[in-house]
């Protein structure tokens, strides 16, 4: 009996199992399923000052200015146009075309004396050389006998023992014989001034020659001094009227490359333009005269060529003209009153070229200045402009490559829609519309970014600028509620995308199309608040998490 | 004898039965819903109700070992899911070439998805087992005695509905996502038990035949455990998507040093690996007992009444904390920073503790049963019904605060027919169940088979859960 119900249990336990599990399908291998899932969050809520967003280290020709007149206002600054003038061989005494004859005649010997000048526009209290000769001609007229010469030059001094200049010899009857003297070796010191010309006075101004000759017979003995051009290293003294040459320089790129797609749509208040001039070196005692300087702005094209000339006029005319006293700093403003820099500015020249010439004279009739070959004379202009300006709808195209990996480019594919809520408190009395468009490889526009809150088209992203006083300074913000979406067919075209080209065009208050009436100004210190909140709705699928 | 007992206990291959309100039972007791405190007999009384030990003839011997067959109790499965809709929705869909891809799921198959998740989605994987228990009665005088040791493993889940409905639509803005219902709690436990009952014939009354009372005394180690002690966290997605987080939770675990659970807090540079031992080095230790009296009132009526598991282990080896309450308003995921905050509030920070304290799964249940075939005389063969009523006080893995009716029957229609058990579950944290079993009483051995959730086998692919209880008895 035991036996058999032992049998009955064991049927059971192996029954049973077989039953159930005849009826269960077994479970498969897990294979996770994907979805749509919207993800909603937030973006960013951040505030930004201008500085912290045009960062004047990025532009030196952004400057920002903080004074009790300037409330942190950015500056836009051209480069500094800097020009030198050097001296540089341009004190010169030509040469002298007839030559001073000086005569030396008597029984057995004589002497005579002579002072020559070169050019009597010069009037040498001391000068060093650069180069140039004293050419005599010697002549022993007698033919009959020998005559023993003796010339001397007082006021020359050899720069290495302090000798004076001495030329001595012996002409055969009848000899002509010619010495060049290198004046290089010599500094020059005029003598004073006395009623007889000695080795210690002179009558007057000039290079004075003391000459004696003697011979057993009657001398007769004649010295014609002329020179070569003498070029001055350094002259104390009365300064011939010397016109340097006329010179221009280039600047490129003088506000740099970022403002000028803002060409002929922006117009800038409180402008000035301001030259600084000195010399530098031993100069001193002379003046200036800074005659027809000009400034020039230039559009250059592609090729390198230079188009648009636009003259900068000063007091209505295309050049000005000054004086700068030598030792003395010369500084000249113009500004919108005596000059068309607002509109000079406004064309945000590609080259600047200034041009001037320049002439050198004693500060009067009277006066004696010194002047070296080392000397020069620099110039420095420079123009600026407080951001204060009307800007109407300037704008310029940036490109941005999208640097997504193709799988990025795979998982971003895989959304059906997203929507982007940019909320834009704006404290800048600049506003931007802006268009967004993804290309292909081949710039072939795939979509445009669609923003639907638009009021102009759902292709423009606005942001309108604040209102401002009327000082031109932030009153009160503007709010802008914008809206982008993407739409399915945007991410399926995605996969192309392979640049993101982006139309901005910047606006001021109160300008539209063309700069209005008011200016505004730009500081560091005004402020935009992004919030920026959104959603995309995409496909998940856990396997390729 | 002593000497028997004292090996047996030393060699922990005895084994008592398990506690709590909801958790697996010996394969009779499963049979009939587990319905036990009235009706349990021998050493299945074991940690049901310890004063049944004296519903057992004198001088009564009773043993479980792993021969003929082993003593397991196995429960795993969802509230949510069935054979059916995990193959639906994750067993993916079969593409012409013969490829398996994921299912693309619509709206109405996420809408389901959803409704399955109603109340959040709870698994339980509970598995018990027995090498020996041994259980003796004496005599109604001298009382009954039983030792045994029982393994339990233990581990619930409850997924918040709140997520899957952030997983499946993402976050809606101007909805809260509430994870207040998340819960897990899983340990490893030990329990060595000593019971002794014995009747309480010293009570002058004259209602019951008999009334005995039984006392089981427990020392309960544990190997491991994990569990939240609360789960407050939420988000909400604002107006403007802005997102208002605030993550508030607490959870520990321990484990067995022999384990080498190398905390993600701990930067202790360590060679060793996990190893398996039968007897590893405690995480935790604690004492229980449980409490139980049994009446019978004639050859037909009896009640039960018992008071399971009271007390505490006290976790004292490799102890974490985990913890969070921190809260946030986040605007701006651009800030790695407050994003690693928000992060870290959720997932919280974790850092060791000396020790913790865990309540045992205490439980009170009530029961009667009655012997219909002595009711009704003409009944065929012989039929035990019961009712229980299971109430459990903390919610901790086998227990459920939720109230658990049960009504079981045991029926022998014939002599060579075996043992018919069934009945039915109702409340606890499954709310339903049908229970069916098969028991074969071959004299100095029983052998016995049951289901809790057997209309799950009768579903068959809508089945949610697996639940098998396997035992056999050598009675002398």
């Amino acid at each position: 009996m035991k036996k058999t119900k032992l049998i009955h249990a064991l049927s059971a336990f192996l029954i049973v199992p077989f039953f159930i599990t005849g009826c269960f399908d077994a479970p498969k291998d897990m294979v996770a399923p994907s979805w749509d899932v919207s993800l909603n969050v937030p973006i960013t809520d951040k505030s930004y000052t201008l500085v912290e967003i045009i960062k004047p280290e990025n532009n030196p020709n952004l400057v920002i200015v903080d004074n009790e007149v300037y409330d942190s206002v950015y500056f836009l600054f051209s480069d500094k146009i800097e020009k030198i003038v050097h001296i540089q061989d341009t004190i010169k005494m030509p040469v002298r075309v007839a030559p001073e004859e000086m005569a030396i005649a008597g029984a057995g010997g004589g002497s005579n004396s002579m002072i020559y000048n070169p050019d009597p526009a010069y009037q040498l209290d001391s000068a060093m050389f650069k180069s140039g000769f004293l050419k005599m001609t010697l002549v022993n007229k007698s033919f009959t006998g020998s005559v023993n010469y003796d010339l001397k030059a007082p006021g020359f001094k050899n720069k290495y023992d302090g000798s004076s200049l001495v030329i001595k010899g012996t002409l055969m009857a009848g000899e002509n014989r010619t010495v060049k003297v290198p004046i290089q070796d010599y500094v020059y010191a005029q003598l004073k001034r006395g009623g007889m010309n000695t080795e210690t006075t002179q009558r007057t101004d000039g290079f004075l020659i003391l000459g004696a000759a003697s011979a057993l017979t009657d001398v007769d003995f004649v010295t014609q001094v002329t020179n070569e051009e003498i070029t001055l290293s350094k002259m104390v003294g009365k300064l011939k009227r010397t016109e340097l040459s006329y010179a221009t320089n280039n600047f490129e790129q003088a506000f740099g490359d970022d403002v000028k797609d803002m060409r002929s749509k922006i117009r800038f208040k409180s402008t000035k333009v301001e030259l600084r001039s000195r010399t530098f070196g031993a100069m001193k005692n002379l003046k200036i005269i800074m005659d027809s300087m000009s400034i020039t702005g230039y559009t250059r094209q592609p090729n390198g060529s230079l188009i648009n000339p636009v003259k900068l006029l000063f007091n209505g005319k295309p050049y000005f003209s000054d004086t700068l006293v030598a030792g003395q700093e010369f500084v000249k403003t113009f500004d919108e009153t005596n000059s068309t820099i607002p509109d000079f500015l406004s064309q945000m020249p590609d080259v600047i070229k200034m041009g001037s010439k320049n002439v050198i004279d004693n500060l009067s009739t009277t006066s004696k200045g010194t002047i070296s070959n080392e000397d020069y004379i620099q110039f420095d202009l420079t123009m600026s402009a407080p951001a204060h300006f009307a800007v109407a709808d300037a704008g310029y195209q940036d490109t941005v490559e999208i640097e997504f990996t193709q799988e990025d480019k795979d998982n971003i594919a895989r959304g059906n829609s997203a929507n982007l809520h940019v909320d834009i408190t704006n404290l800048i009395p600049l506003g931007i519309r802006a268009k967004a468009t993804f290309v292909d490889e081949n710039y072939q526009p795939l979509f445009t970014v669609k923003n639907t809150s638009s009021s102009v088209s759902n292709e423009i992203i606005e942001v309108a600028p604040c209102a401002v006083d009327n000082n031109g300074s932030p009153k009160t913000p503007s709010v802008s509620n914008i809206e982008v979406v993407l739409e399915k067919s945007d991410f399926g075209k995605f996969k192309n995308a392979k640049y993101i080209v982006f139309d901005v065009y910047v606006r001021s208050t109160g300008s539209t199309n063309v700069p209005g009436d008011t200016y505004v100004q730009v500081r560091a210190k005004d402020s935009v608040r992004f919030k920026v909140y959104g959603g995309v709705n995409y496909n998940l699928d856990p396997e390729d998490m | 004898m002593k000497t028997f007992l004292l090996n047996i206990l030393l060699a922990v291959t005895i084994f008592a039965q398990a506690g709590g309100s909801v958790g697996t039972s010996d394969a009779r007791s499963v049979g009939m819903a587990k319905t036990y405190t009235a009706a349990s007999r021998g050493i299945f009384s074991i940690g049901h109700n310890p004063a049944n030990l004296m519903f057992s003839d004198d001088n009564h011997f009773e043993m479980t070992t792993v021969f003929p067959l082993p003593n397991l109790r196995l429960r795993t499965g969802t509230d949510f899911l069935t054979i059916e809709d995990y193959n639906y929705f994750f067993g993916g869909v079969e593409q012409p070439d013969g490829s398996v891809d994921g299912r693309e799921l619509t709206i109405a198959d996420k809408d389901r998805l959803k409704s399955l998740f109603n109340d959040g989605g709870f698994f339980v994987a509970d598995f018990s087992t027995s090498v020996l228990s041994v259980s003796y009665k004496a005599s109604d005088a001298v009382g009954a005695f039983a030792l045994g040791v029982e393994d339990i493993v233990s581990f619930k889940l409850n997924f918040p509905e709140q997520f899957i409905h952030l997983a499946l639509d993402g976050n809606t803005a101007g909805k809260i996502y509430n994870f207040n219902d998340a819960d897990m709690k899983g340990w490893w436990l030990r329990n060595y038990s000593l019971s002794y009952a014995r009747d309480l014939a010293e009570i002058p009354q004259d209602i019951f035949k008999k009334i005995s009372a039984g006392i089981t005394l427990k020392y309960v180690q544990g190997f491991s455990y994990a569990g939240t002690e609360h789960v407050k966290s939420y988000f909400e997605t604002g107006a403007n998507n802005q997102l208002i987080t605030h993550g508030d939770f607490l959870a520990y675990a321990a484990f067995s040093p022999d384990m080498n659970v190398k905390y993600d807090f701990d930067s202790t540079e360590t060679d060793n690996e996990s190893s398996f031992s039968p007897f590893p080095t405690p995480a935790g230790t604690g004492f229980g007992f449980d409490l139980g009296l049994s009446a019978q009132l004639d050859e037909v009526w009896s009640f039960g009444l018992a008071v399971t598991d009271i007390g505490n282990i006290t976790w004292n080896k490799n102890v974490a904390q985990y913890s969070s309450n921190q809260a946030f308003y986040l605007t701006d995921i651009t800030d790695d920073d407050i994003l690693d905050s928000v992060k870290n509030s959720f997932v919280g920070e974790g850092q060791y503790v000396n020790e913790i304290s865990t309540a045992l799964p205490t439980a009170l249940r009530m029961g009667v049963a009655f012997e219909l075939h002595k009711l009704v005389a003409s009944f065929p063969g012989q039929m035990l019904v019961a009712l229980d009523y299971n109430q459990g006080f903390n919610n901790q893995p086998r227990n459920s605060t939720k109230p658990r009716f049960s009504m079981g029957l045991e029926w022998k229609p014939m002599d060579w027919i075996p043992y018919i058990r069934t009945g039915v579950s109702v409340g606890g944290r499954d709310a339903f169940g049908w229970a069916f079993g098969l028991g074969i009483d071959a004299g100095f051995l029983d052998f016995n088979f049951a289901s809790p959730d057997f209309h799950y086998l009768l579903m068959a692919n809508n089945a949610k859960r697996v639940a098998l209880s396997l035992d056999t008895r050598w009675k002398f």
